[in-house]
């Protein structure tokens, strides 16, 4: 059992004990004294043994205060990876080569291990997110003082590598923010690569945001590819991929001299417009449907920003502002009453299929 | 790779380490050319800039003189301003 599947199993234990309570309470079911006393010693047992092995959140209380202490460790991380950094600028001018390339080499390795055993000594992964946070920094610093003292030329590969190193670690502990931090260096590194097949020079690709579109579609396709223990994980490839694909939409929709097509700059925009309203919508109705709740938020996010945008671009010059945030406010109960609509379909379709067997 | 995740992780740090310092041995097992430079072309970077690191490089800078645009033949601008109406007249500089 993952630890991803046992924080699952707590939380319907939890559920299920305030869920009998209040039958209990509304006189629709009571337990006789030694069956609630044995499912309660049982769950009680189940939750020790699952912390013990798992070290999960078992109350909510806990849950949130593991939100907190996620918080933390990715400040801290930060904190970490500059203070690395800052500290190998400050000193390399006083090492001759060979020690610098040691020093470089070394760090990483020594950042691998730690999160090693940091992994071995806390299972909930908030340390071990740190050090491997701290030995992909030390891996980028690795390369990219190698990249200066012996003045190879600059490549779009690397971020493949580093891709690769923090996927590495993700996988092997479980760690979310290193696959999203893995991710990242991935889109770089497609993006680049589409940019350098159309012609253009690996660092410019950013300037044509459709090679990020052809970056997130990937990582949107990469999300399908089955994960049987680290279950969570295909959400943050489905995330990062729309995200990316959606802000290149935003940006193309407002700088259609970005674009790459063979269009006038207005003819794009109007284009990457349509497009992020159909975008967007299209990733709503797959949230609902899939019952992803992460996507379906991401696309009413970005439905509302579209829209958000081009109604500033329309009406902002020549309404009066009063006018125009009554405006933007009854748009914004439009989208809630269309938004309600669609959660009591979704609402209607799993009662259905609850119902059916 | 639950288990041998580290591995893979070290691995690569290896590898790649090992593929760049080669790469920098092969391409220093050859001059083709010397620049001797003093410092005059040297100059260090101000106190303010190096504060935070202690590294010396070294950027060089080439400038290369572009080709001088051929004139513009105004002939046709003129006559097609004074079939619009208006009359142009040469300026001197300023």
């Amino acid at each position: 059992m993952t630890r991803d599947e046992a924080q699952a199993r707590a939380d319907r234990v939890r559920a299920f004990q305030d869920e009998l309570g209040a039958l209990e309470q509304e006189g629709a079911l009571a337990l006789a004294a030694d069956q609630r006393a044995r499912v309660a010693a049982h769950h009680a047992a189940l939750l020790a043994a699952l912390t013990a092995e798992h070290d999960i959140d078992a109350t909510g209380g806990q849950k949130q205060l593991s939100w907190g202490m996620r918080i933390v460790a990715f400040l801290g991380a930060v904190a970490f990876s500059a203070a690395v950094w800052f500290l190998f600028y400050r000193y390399w001018g006083y090492l001759g080569v060979p020690v610098q390339v040691a020093v470089l080499a070394a760090a990483p390795l020594v950042g691998v291990g730690a999160t090693e055993l940091a992994a071995r000594r806390d299972r909930s992964g908030t340390f071990a997110t740190i050090t491997a946070l701290v030995a992909l920094a030390a891996f980028v610093l690795d390369l990219s003082m190698l990249g200066q003292i012996f003045d190879v030329t600059p490549s779009q590969h690397a971020f493949l590598v580093w891709a690769a190193f923090a996927l590495f670690l993700a996988y092997a502990h479980g760690l979310r923010l290193l696959l999203v931090a893995g991710l990242c260096c991935l889109l770089a590194w497609l993006s680049a690569s589409a940019g350098t097949f159309g012609g253009i020079y690996w660092i410019s690709a950013g300037e044509r945001p459709e090679t990020v579109i052809a970056g997130g579609l990937v990582l949107f396709g990469l999300s399908f590819v089955p994960h049987r223990v680290r279950t969570a994980f295909p959400a943050a490839y489905r995330i990062t991929g729309l995200l990316a694909v959606l802000v290149a939409i935003l940006i193309l929709a407002d700088w259609g001299n970005a674009s790459a097509l063979p269009l006038s700059r207005v003819a794009a925009e109007h284009l990457y417009q349509v497009a992020g309203f159909a975008a967007s919508a299209a990733v709503i109705l797959l949230g609902v449907r899939r019952g992803w709740p992460g996507t379906a938020n991401l696309g009413s996010t970005a439905f509302t920003i579209f829209l958000y945008t081009k109604l500033y671009d329309w009406w902002w010059e020549w309404m009066p502002r009063y006018l125009f945030f009554l405006v933007l406010g009854l748009v914004a109960t439009l989208l809630l009453l269309v938004l309600r609509r669609l959660r009591a379909a979704s609402q209607a379709v799993r009662a259905a299929a609850e119902v059916a067997p | 790779m639950r288990r041998h995740g580290w591995k893979l992780a070290v691995a690569l740090v290896l590898l790649v380490t090992g593929w760049v310092l080669a790469g920098a041995a092969w391409n220093r097992s050859a001059t083709e050319a010397e620049v001797v430079l003093t410092e005059r072309e040297l100059p260090l970077a101000p106190v303010f800039l190096r504060a935070e690191s202690s590294g010396v490089a070294l950027r060089i800078e080439t400038t290369a003189v572009a080709p001088r645009p051929a004139p513009r033949r105004l002939a046709g601008d003129h006559r097609r301003a004074a079939a619009a109406g208006h009359r142009l007249r040469r300026v001197a500089p300023t």
